[in-house]
């Protein structure tokens, strides 16, 4: 940041002619107000690379004298003359009366031309601000852990549970690498891929975690709809729409890794419908293939769907909250989990309600926040459970929720506090199903939005066992970051 | 069931909301309060604005609410500063907006696009702490920058409402006159400050003090949106030493702490300079604002 040229440049104008002489006098002489960075790297000896840099300051001095000289009185800022009676005739040369003659015509090309001449002088564009980025927006996640556990194996009997919704790898570990590409398409559509890179059983398996097209709101369809194809994290519940390297906690909560193995992202188009009202009313629902836990190969004349509501509003300045209620219903035709030795085929049904309280006393939530977040998911399967010795028809219910709450008391440091908890209903295949509950606590470190590093405790009661966990993990995002959800 | 029925009586209700509200007025997004100001001004009775922000919110780190996004649904126009300012929250609400408000369009209004930039950074590198590519964002603390920006918002505003062009086209000349003079009598009462030095928590005040001649001898943080250390203070308070420097200043959404330790050992004030409108009781509009901002730093340089 080369902010002290500004007042070097004042004085350049007020001499002009000898702008060169002076601004090297100046930045010699008045040491404390060199900018920092200067500061930082100068030497008092004066070294080459101190030239350097004085030499590109004046390359830089020059070349804005020159656009000063060659569009007087089109800028105003450095422009602070000492004639301040003419103060209008420092400002940019538009005037009002000519750019109004032609005023109802709104034609975007228009408006772009006309204005060209106010835009600032050394801007590449006439919106700078998002505009003529033609390469899509990259980032990539890393993700690593350190993970130590008490108990040797945690394996909760009565639960059918996927892959992601296993306890992670003890020791060190690299997690989840995420890759991210995202990119209008053209005026009518946006695209996103997430693919990540993740080790399961000593090998690197690539998984598509994302892979969708948006439509945009130029596409035409009635104002508030927009519809989502392909595969992509669908509006179930509050976590399951956001990537997990987002959560608060560096597992996913007891339900989640349960009944969903982690997240549903199926293939499948989901619609959504911002209704003009004052308060925030969101509705929508989607198709899919039924392809993802908690179903698989579902008969593609009876796709899965997913319908849901959500809504929120600003309770005061300081409080605001988001709440949500949302039903997945389809089938799954032999879906194996517990490491294939349980498999599935039935109709699985989820609903979910969640509501999130956001509190920031000061109301600038960079300092100090308090967030109040829960979510309850009642499950139905009802199919044949079989095993390799064993098989039955069953109707099970099963009841799971979490609660958490995390605060935030320093621009770079949060604790949060988590509980979660299953309620299994009777047994599976000769196994009674194991109560299982766990709390969570979490210290974690931001020294900026990109990179963080956590310490979660957690205490798992599994049935008569309890495992004790402690993970260390660091999420760090490279290139471009998407905005946090509401 | 029941919920389906219960979201068919919520539709009926937007319907006839917005059946209700044909009487039409402009509907502004205003990320933050100055912009919100300024289309008061410029629109007066015929513009309705939502104001996202307060003066109290840092608007580098605001969070997307709810209640964004159902003003957002119903924006005419999104004025903001832009230059990455609002990253972290607006472009995710645009996304749900419509078709008028997108980037590029007559109802999408980035007012740092139209006023001259400063501290646009050579090197972009993440290293660097939280930098604008597009140069420092916070453009209305030099109220020049006003002049330029109230003409874009007039046109945009008689575009989006054809019928009020004249109105708009009034309101707009009056306060480019007013406003005018007012820069004038700042400048004049804030002679006495060219050449000076303050000390800044983060730069954004910059436009203020570039406009006024006074250096920025160094910021509290080491870089842009790195909380300072122990011995970043020591250093801004080494700097406090010149005599030149007359105060440290802040944000009211800057915390107080760093800045009054740095303060403490110089006996010079730490200022709280309002920032935008509603940044103090006192600073209840745009001229309010500069004339307490003013005020703050003639009283500190007695």
């Amino acid at each position: 940041m080369r902010t002290n040229t500004k007042p070097v440049i004042k004085s350049a104008v007020k001499t002009q002619l000898t702008f060169l002489a002076a601004s090297l006098a100046l930045m010699m002489s008045s040491s404390a107000f060199a900018d920092s960075a200067m500061s930082s790297t100068a030497n008092p000896s004066s070294t080459p690379t101190d030239n350097q840099a004085l030499l590109k300051r004046i390359e830089e001095l020059e070349r804005k004298l020159l656009l000063l000289s060659s569009n007087q009185g089109g800028n105003q800022n450095e422009n602070q003359n000492a004639d301040q009676s003419s103060v209008a005739a420092q400002i940019p040369n538009t005037s009002l009366a000519e750019s109004q003659t032609d005023l109802p015509v709104a034609a975007q090309a228009e408006t772009s031309e006309r204005a060209q001449p106010a835009v600032a002088r050394g801007s590449t564009g006439i919106f700078e601000s998002g505009a003529s980025r033609f390469n899509p927006e990259i980032g990539v996640i890393l993700n690593g852990r350190f993970a130590s556990y008490s108990q040797d194996e945690s394996e909760p009997s009565g639960y059918a549970i996927g892959h992601e919704g296993e306890r992670g790898k003890e020791g060190f570990s690299v997690d989840h690498t995420e890759l991210r590409l995202s990119s209008n398409i053209d005026s009518n559509f946006y695209g996103n891929v997430t693919v990540a890179l993740a080790e399961h059983e000593g090998e690197i398996e690539v998984e598509l975690e994302e892979a969708y097209l948006e439509t945009l709101p130029d596409l035409g369809l009635p104002s508030g709809l927009s519809l989502k194809a392909g595969r992509a994290l669908w509006q179930l519940g509050y976590l399951n729409a956001q990537h997990s390297h987002t959560d608060d906690f560096a597992d996913r909560p007891l339900p989640y890794r349960l009944m969903l193995d982690g997240a549903y992202n199926d293939d499948g188009v989901q619609a959504s419908y911002l209704l003009p009202t004052s308060q925030y009313v969101e509705i929508g629902g989607g198709a899919f293939a039924g392809n993802d836990f908690p179903f698989s190969e579902a008969d593609t004349s009876s796709p899965a769907w997913l319908a849901f509501v959500r809504t929120g509003a600003d309770l005061s300045a300081s409080t605001s909250f988001t709440a949500g209620a949302s039903y997945l219903s389809g089938e799954a035709n032999g879906r194996e989990s517990n490491d294939d030795e349980l498999s599935f085929t039935g109709d699985s049904d989820l609903a979910v309600v969640d509501a999130k309280l956001t509190f920031s006393p000061s109301q600038n939530l960079r300092y100090q926040q308090l967030t109040l977040q829960g979510e309850y998911f009642h499950q139905v399967e009802d199919g044949e459970f079989a095993s390799e010795t064993d098989a039955a028809d069953l109707n099970r219910k099963t009841d799971g929720w979490y609660a958490q709450s995390i605060y935030r008391f320093h621009p770079e440091y949060r604790v949060g506090l988590r509980y979660a908890d299953m309620n299994p209903d009777g047994a599976l295949l000769g196994a009674e199903a194991d109560d299982y509950s766990s709390w969570s606590v979490m210290g974690d470190w931001s020294p900026s939005e990109f990179s963080r590093v956590r310490l979660q405790l957690n205490r798992e009661d599994v049935g008569q066992e309890t495992d004790n966990q402690v993970v260390l993990q660091y999420i760090m995002s490279l290139g471009a970051h998407s905005a946090h959800n509401y | 069931m029941k919920q389906f029925i219960k979201l068919m009586g919520l539709v009926a209700l937007g319907l006839s909301a917005t059946l209700s509200a044909q009487a039409k007025s402009v509907d502004v997004f205003a990320c933050e309060p100055e912009w919100a100001a300024l289309s008061q001004e410029i629109g007066g009775e015929r513009v309705k604005v939502y104001t996202a922000t307060t003066a109290f919110e840092d608007p580098h780190h605001v969070r997307a609410r709810p209640s964004h996004l159902a003003a957002m649904r119903r924006a005419d126009l999104v004025f903001c500063s832009g230059a990455g300012l609002e990253d972290a929250w607006l472009p995710l609400l645009i996304k749900k907006g419509a078709s008028k408000i997108q980037p590029g369009s007559i109802g999408n209004l980035m007012a740092s696009d139209w006023a001259t930039k400063i501290e646009v950074p050579r090197v972009v590198d993440r290293s660097l702490g939280d930098i604008h590519a597009a140069g420092n964002p916070h453009v209305h603390l030099d109220p020049r920058n006003l002049l330029p920006i109230s003409r874009q918002l007039t046109k945009r505003l008689s575009m989006i409402d054809p019928k009020g062009a004249v109105i708009y086209a009034e309101r707009q000349k009056r306060f480019e006159r007013d406003w005018s003079a007012q820069i004038i009598k700042w400048q004049s009462q804030a002679a006495k400050l060219e050449n000076k030095g303050v000390v800044a928590h983060h730069r954004s005040f910059s436009y203020l003090f570039n406009w006024l001649g006074v250096n920025t001898a160094a910021t509290l943080e080491p870089k842009p949106g790195v909380s300072p250390s122990g011995s970043d203070l020591a250093k801004a308070a080494a700097a406090l030493k010149d005599k030149r420097v007359v105060a440290v200043v802040r944000t009211p959404y800057e915390p107080k702490k760093p800045a009054a330790w740095a303060a403490k050992s110089s006996g010079k004030p730490a200022l709280v300079l309002p920032y935008t409108v509603g940044g103090d009781p006192k600073a209840t509009d745009l001229r309010s604002l500069f004339d307490l901002t003013i005020t703050r730093l003639l009283e500190a340089n007695r």
